[in-house]
């Protein structure tokens, strides 16, 4: 991986990475180019002037030949002359002409300073002088390598530069490439460091944060409670008032006005036989006795209603199991609805969960008459984990829930009477498969 | 990627295993370089007989001089084809012969190492012409200016191919003596790719079979002429009368060489051909001996 340990992290290192792996291959591309055109041009160089010298040195030794024959003993006293017309040739690059007899002994005169011919830089090449298949002697040609060696070293300089220039075009655009990405890289890297430093930041202080607002939402979540137990205790309050009121009016109305209205019937009653009793009386009176009475037992029988509907006096009466079988037993009586109730409450209750729970109890039976035309109605009133939980099912109709109407209203006003005590309501009805209410109110919600 | 490193490392190693198959950096350089040789001397064949050679100018003569002694004197003389005035020092001084010929005068150099020089006939430095050149004489004017390539054409107006020897050659040196300017023109003549011929025998061939062709030829005026003519110079035809007279400028000077004085066969030849029989042989070809009191 192109990483490094620095100060004891991992850092990003494509530019040496790369540049480990470039620098063989630019070394080997600027001396491949360096060397092999002009070791080409050396070998190629070489061969042309070992050419040059083999052909000049045959020449030279053909010119000899024929002198040889001609002075087999002398002939070499006379070469000089030949080595002298070789020279003459003008060949490029032909430095020395030297001859030697068969012993390799220069001839007398061919080499003048055989110091100065050992450091020419030459290419020597030699032919035989032969003679009826006997060797007379041998022609040297000295090839001056001079002008090849300058032109490749001059070669070599040119393509050096060009193996350089190459090598470091291969080895820089890479390079320089690989830094701007390696630059990028790590502008990124230094982005997503910032970015891990302030996560780990706003980590570190999201805790107190929370903390924060945990407690700030638990204060509030306290306070609401407070506030609500608050409302609930005003609600409860309320409640209590509001029926206490209602069963004053209510007693009010049972104790004076019933009991007023309960002597006039006495009494028209009483007017209404005095009436019958006399013969020959009239009649148009005792009808309108009869009739009178029969109007004091519609507002009694009315009066009788309204009390009830103010004040559940029968709770103050009998309470509310014994209140809960009258509904039933008024239901059924009224419209022959069988009504099953199962009553198991041991736990003293507030007032208002009374009233509260009579309320559903009388609501729900008061629907089951009206809209529900049902059957059999069950009642079941019990204790839960410190809640009154009143259900009551019918086999009815049903209703949807959502619509709008009379019945609805009569929901609603259920479901305020048990927010208000803190309780819940679950209403579950579909058209044709009968209602199930149920109601829990929390026992603890005193006044 | 060490590969890449081994593989140039590799590179490296075949280029120079390529330069040393090749034979670069090789010593294959001649022995006498690597190692310190001395000439050794042609040797001197031991067959009882005399052995002269030397400048192809006198090798007509020579030859012509020992074909008459052996009927004279008790010796065997074998007369090799040229190789030369130097060439015949050379052979002399390493013992190779036992007479040299030469065409020029000795240097101081040779005369204080001990050799003699013995001069036994003037013959004429030619200005031969192929058989096809209208021209019969030339001044030393025209002579330069031939030479030098100025002058291109003869006279009817055929192109002029001039044969030049070698520098140093003996007939050359004779013109230059005479004609300084010579020596330039032929120089010149070099530089401009005339054609050199490096013995006497190439000078007749190129002569004879090269048409419009002039050039020196020192053999003087004999037998061997057949195949291109002497022209005159400044008018004066190269005989052995003009030689002798003077008359003639361009004349060489045919001369032994020996080691010390003249002794035993070698002196015996020199005597012959310094002799009035000699002398006479000589004159029938064409050459100028020199005159008794000058022998003497």
């Amino acid at each position: 991986m192109p990483l490094r340990e620095e100060a004891g992290h991992a850092q990003l290192a494509l530019r040496r990475y790369l540049g480990a792996r470039l620098a063989p291959l630019t070394l080997l591309v600027a001396t491949f180019t360096c060397l092999s055109a002009p070791m080409a041009f050396f070998l190629l160089g070489r061969d042309a002037l070992e050419v040059r010298g083999d052909g000049t040195a045959r020449q030279a030794a053909s010119l000899l030949r024929q002198d040889v024959q001609e002075r087999p003993l002398l002939w070499k006293y006379d070469a000089s002359k030949v080595v002298a017309q070789v020279g003459t040739f003008e060949l490029p690059g032909v430095d020395r002409v030297v001859v030697v007899d068969a012993d390799g002994v220069p001839i007398r005169g061919a080499v003048d300073d055989a110091e100065a011919l050992a450091r020419l830089d030459a290419l020597w090449r030699s032919a035989d002088i032969e003679v009826d298949g006997d060797v007379a002697g041998t022609v040297w040609v000295a090839v001056s390598t001079r002008a090849l060696q300058r032109n490749t070293i001059m070669l070599t300089l040119g393509f050096g530069a060009l193996g350089v220039l190459l090598g470091g075009l291969l080895y820089w655009l890479p390079m320089r490439a690989m830094g701007r990405a390696e630059a990028s890289i790590r502008d990124l890297i230094g982005r997503l460091e910032e970015s891990q430093s302030a996560l780990a930041k706003l980590n570190a202080t999201l805790e107190q944060q929370v903390e924060a607002r945990s407690a700030e939402l638990r204060d509030a979540l306290a306070e609401l409670q407070r506030k609500e137990q608050n409302l609930r205790e005003i609600s409860a309050r309320a409640i209590r008032m509001q029926e206490a009121e209602r069963r004053g009016i209510a007693r009010e109305l049972h104790d004076s006005a019933g009991q007023a209205l309960t002597a006039i019937r006495i009494h028209i009653q009483l007017i209404g036989d005095l009436l019958s009793a006399r013969e020959g009386d009239d009649a148009k009176t005792t009808t309108m006795a009869r009739r009178t009475l029969g109007m004091v037992d519609d507002t009694v029988e009315e009066i009788r209603r309204a009390v009830n509907q103010l004040g559940p006096a029968v709770l103050d009466d009998v309470g509310l199991e014994a209140a809960i079988h009258r509904a039933a037993d008024d239901l059924s009586e009224a419209t022959q609805v069988q009504v099953e109730r199962h009553y198991a409450v041991e736990t003293e209750l507030d007032a208002s969960v009374e009233t509260t729970a009579y309320r559903i109890v009388q609501e729900s039976l008061t629907n089951v008459a009206r809209h529900a035309d049902a059957s059999e109605v069950t009642i079941r009133v019990e204790v839960e984990d410190d809640a009154l939980v009143v259900t009551i099912d019918d086999d009815g109709k049903g209703f949807d829930p959502d619509a709008v109407g009379p019945r609805r209203r009569g929901l609603v006003g259920m479901r305020e009477r048990v927010e208000l005590l803190g309780g819940t309501i679950g209403i579950t009805s579909t058209p044709g498969s009968g209602t199930h209410i149920r109601v829990a109110l929390p026992v603890s919600a005193r006044g | 990627m060490p590969w890449l490193g081994a593989l140039a490392v590799l590179l490296g190693v075949v280029g120079w295993a390529v330069l040393e198959v090749r034979g670069v950096g090789q010593d294959s350089r001649p022995g006498f370089l690597v190692t310190d040789v001395s000439a050794s001397p042609a040797g001197r064949p031991a067959d009882g007989r005399l052995h002269v050679a030397g400048s192809g100018s006198c090798v007509p003569l020579a030859r012509m001089l020992a074909g008459a002694a052996m009927g004279e004197l008790p010796l065997g003389t074998e007369v090799h084809a040229s190789i030369g005035s130097g060439g015949g020092i050379r052979a002399l001084r390493d013992g190779a012969i036992d007479l040299a010929i030469v065409s020029r005068p000795l240097s101081d150099a040779e005369r204080d190492e001990g050799l003699v020089y013995t001069p036994f006939a003037r013959i004429p430095v030619v200005v031969a012409a192929g058989l096809d050149v209208a021209d019969r004489s030339v001044s030393t004017q025209q002579l330069v200016a031939l030479f030098d390539g100025r002058d291109a054409t003869w006279s009817d107006g055929a192109n002029v191919v001039v044969l030049l020897r070698e520098d140093g050659d003996s007939s050359h040196r004779v013109v230059e003596a005479e004609v300084p300017a010579f020596g330039a023109a032929t120089e010149h003549g070099r530089e401009r790719g005339f054609r050199v011929l490096y013995h006497d025998g190439a000078m007749q061939v190129a002569l004879a079979n090269t048409p419009g062709a002039v050039g020196l030829h020192g053999n003087g005026v004999d037998a061997s002429l057949a195949g291109f003519r002497a022209l005159a110079v400044e008018g004066v035809e190269p005989t052995g009368s003009n030689v002798e007279s003077g008359r003639y400028p361009f004349i060489k000077e045919l001369a032994f060489v020996t080691r010390g004085a003249p002794a035993g066969d070698a002196k015996a030849f020199v005597d012959f051909a310094l002799s009035a029989r000699g002398r006479a042989l000589l004159r029938v070809r064409g050459a100028v001996p020199p005159a008794p009191e000058e022998v003497d």
